[in-house]
């Protein structure tokens, strides 16, 4: 922090009495470590033989005001400068004041470019209006005009002193506690003066010249009162240039003083007669730094007291130090100055402002200064924005620059030299698409609004590592086979709140049937319950079979149907007790249409066995055994309508697909079949449900058709078989016809029923009649006497209530029985045909 | 029966009832029955002819007194009443974080 | 004996015998444990459904869904 050459030393703080500020207490202990940009240039800018560092402390005086009364500090401006605060960044008054005191100086001058260009050529520099370095003065003190300069000029002080206010710069708290009371004589008249610089400027500085006016002693006024306008300014700046030049360092008070004598536009009524007569007495000026001071201090203590000469403290004196506030008014001038020599880079430019720096500026050659000159400007440039950021500003890009550093990779978190990268080294196509985009996202910090950088990379590594484990997993799953089943769109989903990660792997024996037959060891009693899955399973199975075989016959490609007549297990030989396969696949309505589509695959003998299978099994089929009426002796013998409803897709599937079967079956097959379900001992069981009854109607009739039939020619011995079968099967029914007739169709039970519901019946019994012979018929007719008479009544009733079409639909079904003895029934009575 | 891969994984029985009906207990005292017409691993189910049934407990009417014209007071106390409520739909989907339980529904 | 405390090995031991299931919403089920998987779906034969101790429903085939499944204990 002091590169600007301070003297860091400064008296010991160890007087209690003094209320000292100090400067880094303002900081709230964010500047605890500054960290400088651009040190490494301090010395090409400031010289090597600065001695810098961050010690500095701001409430320490300049040693070589030590000793020194302010007579003698006057005529040492070095010391007056150096503690000359810039009164612009803490108080409003106090700027207008300490400028034209310091405006034009003859001190040695560093010259700008123009300047030595104008001096070279001889004529006046005209000083541009944006240069800086024309508004100050010798010794780098800011160049007010007096009030009645070019107003345009005035309007450029303005700006740069106004404008140049750094905006974070802290002002001392309360206002310059405890100042020595000599520097406040009389001047309570400037409590009225608005305090604030920013809200009043013009207003201020007119009240500071009015001021100094009347500071200053009336001699001088008269003396240098000469320069009034813009012009004159010149001439001073000029003459000034003129006499640094002649290396003849004149106190800059003297400039100041010549510059100060101007009308006062706004009226003090009251003027610190002590400074103005210190200075008048002492031949070399009362120091400048007082002055500026006497504003604030005038706000800060109401007492008018003034003080006797003697009292004036020596600078860094002991009796400076008794004042408890002088150490503390020393830290506001190198604050101020600090701030204001920031703002000028004559100042810092001149050797002798440079505290230890003793080097004269005569000694400077030419091409010295011009090196000077450079500099300053380069200095000018550098401190132009000084004082704009906080301390806490300074600190956080400090903290940020150093972060950079300690990063191994400094690029790391640049986010254009990543994407460049990435750009520059192409890798493939669309990846890179996708890598930019990520990179950008991560540099950009985007998901944490862009603030944490530090977090970002942090995010970074961590998305790598959950990207690197989904991976894993995802393998592991494969491999394991636990991954989780593909979800309704598709995705193959590995875990998720939806769907929960697995969060255990339970064996299984490889086995499928092992386990098999340890359940069905384990528990006997539960065959048909397991054999439920295995049913639905090889349901499963015969379609996936069944979808490869249709798609090679849509290819017109040879197809095996091994697999699928294997897969149907129409081959298995099962216990009485135990549920077939392939019968069992027909009790489910998948089942049954699975049939009707594998069925025409099938080779004859395939077929031939199906039906084999089916008819020997036939008590065991689903639509037979839950079709009985007998099953719902509780309710009235209704079949459950879910099984009406299994019974018509039975119809609809493999009952048509058999009907077609059998229909072009030969006699020998069919009489197979029929000696089949009567092997079975479950004829009339099978004959209580409507499939039962309707399958035996379908091979009797087609049994009487083949024989009918006039090419038939069938030998002996299968007119004998199927003889006998009839017999057999006949016997089986003899006494017990009527049970063929659920109560709920019994025309004698029940009137409830609609007409074709029992058809099938009638049906039955004409095959029956038709296959048997006369005695057959007797007892046929005989058994089901009730059921004709019921039906003739309930035709009858129906006719007399007019629903004649349902009337004759009844006739109509009974005569189909009927008609085949050579019968004929009516409502009301049975003819001969 | 031999070489009849036994269902080893829970979700094999769901599927071995495709096209079979079935119950599903869903949270929030309801019940489906319908037709299995689909399904998935997070237990979604699409339903075909399925009833709805609700069961509510109405308990609104506790305790009432209804004084009759003779003079007698008579006492009604119905205490949580199971109401049930039925829907039907020809399709509808469930979706999987409400069941609890899927079973098959033999006829 | 060790197997015992292994989760996966317990519950592979137990397919096929007799189980109680019981769900977070104080539901239970007993019946035969068919299969399980690692989501704690679980499939019981011959199941009866306890309510408070109340016999409620049985299902010959039952589905459960694991997230509902609070624990299984052989019965």
């Amino acid at each position: 922090m002091s590169f600007f050459g301070f003297d860091t030393s400064g008296p010991p703080k160890a007087d209690k009495d003094l209320q000292t500020l100090d400067f880094e207490d303002t900081y709230e202990g964010l500047g605890e470590h500054p960290e400088e940009e651009e040190d490494a240039f301090n010395d090409e800018t400031f010289g090597a033989d600065i001695k810098t560092g961050r010690d500095f402390d701001f409430g320490t005086a300049q040693p070589q005001a030590q000793h020194l009364s302010y007579a003698q500090a006057a005529q040492k401006p070095i010391v007056e400068d150096v503690l000359k605060p810039m009164a612009s960044l803490w108080s409003d008054q106090t700027v207008p004041e300490q400028q034209p005191q310091r405006a034009p100086t003859s001190g040695p001058k560093v010259l700008s470019l123009e300047e030595i260009e104008a001096q070279l050529m001889g004529r006046p520099v005209q000083p541009p209006q944006m240069m800086q370095p024309q508004m100050y003065g010798q010794n780098g003190y800011p160049f007010i005009m007096p009030p009645n300069v070019n107003p345009q000029q005035f309007q450029q002080f303005q700006q740069q002193f106004g404008g140049q206010l750094p905006p974070g710069f802290m002002f001392p708290p309360q206002g310059y506690p405890g100042q020595p009371p000599m520097f406040m004589p009389g001047m309570p008249n400037q409590q009225g003066i608005p305090p604030q610089l920013q809200q009043q400027h013009l207003h201020q500085f007119q009240q500071a010249q009015a001021q100094q006016a009347q500071q200053v002693p009336a001699q001088f006024q008269v003396q240098h009162g000469q320069p009034q306008g813009p012009p004159q300014v010149q001439q001073v700046q000029q003459q000034q240039q003129q006499q640094q030049q002649q290396a003849q360092p004149v106190h800059p008070q003297a400039q100041a003083q010549a510059q100060a004598p101007i009308p006062a536009p706004a009226p003090q009524p009251q003027a610190p007669a002590q400074p103005a007569e210190t200075q008048a007495q002492a031949p070399a000026q009362t120091p400048a730094p007082s002055q500026p001071q006497s504003a604030p201090r005038a706000q800060a203590s109401s007492n008018g007291q003034k003080l006797p000469l003697d009292e004036f403290p020596v600078l860094g004196s002991a009796s400076v130090r008794e004042h408890p506030t002088q150490p503390a008014q020393q830290q506001s001038y190198q604050q101020r100055q600090y701030s204001q020599h920031s703002q000028n880079p004559q100042y810092l430019q001149n050797p002798q402002n440079r505290g230890r720096i003793q080097r004269p500026r005569q000694d400077l050659t030419p091409e010295e200064r011009e090196k000077l000159i450079i500099r300053s400007n380069k200095v000018a440039r550098i401190t132009r924005s000084s004082g704009f950021m906080t301390p806490r500003d300074k600190d956080f890009v400090t903290r940020f620059q150093l972060s950079q550093i300690v990063s191994q990779d400094p690029f790391n978190e640049d986010f254009y030299h990543q994407i460049f990268k990435i750009l520059r080294n192409p890798g493939g196509g669309a990846e890179d698409m996708s890598y930019i985009a990520q990179k950008y996202l991560d540099q950009s910090g985007h998901r944490l609004g862009g603030k944490n950088r530090r977090a970002d990379v942090a995010l970074q590594r961590m998305q790598q590592q959950i990207s690197k484990a989904v991976t894993v997993a995802k393998e592991r799953g494969e491999r394991t086979g636990t991954l989780a089943r593909e979800g309704a769109l598709g995705k193959v989903s590995i875990g998720s709140i939806r769907q929960p990660r697995k969060q255990l792997v339970v064996k299984r024996s490889e086995n499928a049937t092992e386990d098999e037959l340890k359940q069905l060891n384990r528990n006997p009693a539960k065959i048909s319950k397991f054999t439920r899955q295995a049913q639905l399973n090889i349901i499963e199975k015969v379609y996936s079979i069944l979808l490869g075989l249709e798609t090679l016959e849509r290819e017109a490609k040879p197809i095996s149907t091994e697999e699928l007549f294997e897969a149907l297990h129409v081959l298995d030989v099962v216990s009485d007790e135990e549920e077939h396969p392939f019968i069992s696949l027909l009790g489910y309505e998948k089942g049954m249409r699975l049939f009707s589509r594998c069925f025409h695959l099938l080779t004859p003998d395939q077929k031939n066995a199906c039906l084999l299978c089916l008819f020997g099994n036939l008590q065991k089929l689903n639509v037979v055994l839950r079709g009985s009426y007998k099953n719902y002796e509780t309710s009235n013998f209704v079949i459950p309508e879910a099984v009406e409803k299994k019974i018509n897709v039975f119809q609809m599937t493999v009952m048509k697909t058999l009907v077609l079967y059998i229909s072009e079956a030969s006699f020998e097959q069919v009489l197979r079949f029929i000696i089949e379900l009567e092997s079975s001992n479950s004829v009339l069981f099978v004959c209580t449900s409507k499939i039962g009854l309707s399958l035996i109607t379908v091979l009797i009739s087609r049994l009487e058709l083949i024989k009918q039939e006039s090419n038939a020619n069938l030998s002996e011995a299968e007119l004998e078989a199927w003889s006998l079968t009839y017999d057999k099967l006949f016997a089986n029914l003899e006494e017990r016809l009527v049970l063929i007739y659920p109560p709920t169709l019994s025309s004698s039970k029940s009137a409830s029923f609609k007409p074709d519901d029992d058809s099938y019946i009638w049906q039955f019994l004409a095959s029956v009649a038709l296959a048997g012979k006369l005695q057959h018929q007797r007892v046929i007719v005989d058994e089901v006497r009730d059921e004709i008479f019921g039906i003739m009544g309930k035709a009858r009733v129906l006719s007399e209530e007019g629903n004649s079409l349902d009337s004759a639909k009844f006739i109509g079904n009974l005569n189909l029985f009927l008609n085949v003895m050579g019968l004929k029934a009516s409502e009301t009575d049975i003819s001969e045909l | 029966m031999s070489g009849i891969a036994a269902p080893n994984e829970p979700l094999d029985m769901i599927r071995l009832s495709l096209d079979e009906k079935v119950y599903v207990k869903l949270r929030g005292a309801r019940e489906m029955v319908g037709k299995l017409h689909g399904y998935d691993s997070h237990c979604n189910v699409v339903l075909g002819d399925a009833v709805e049934t609700i069961y509510e407990v109405d308990d609104t009417t506790l305790e009432t007194k209804v004084s009759t014209l003779c003079g007698c007071s008579k006492k009604q106390t119905r205490t949580n009443k199971l109401q049930t409520t039925t829907k039907k739909s020809d399709m509808l989907f469930i979706r999987g974080d409400s069941v609890i339980l899927i079973s098959t529904v033999s006829e | 004996m060790s197997e015992k405390f292994d989760p996966s090995a317990f519950l592979s031991k137990i397919i096929g015998q007799p189980v109680i299931v019981k769900l977070s919403s104080g539901l239970e089920f007993h019946g035969d444990l068919q299969s399980i998987d690692g989501f704690m779906n679980v499939v019981l034969e011959d199941t009866k459904e306890y309510n408070k101790g109340k016999l409620t429903k049985t299902y010959a085939d039952a589905f459960i869904r694991g997230n509902n499944v609070m624990y299984i204990s052989q019965a």
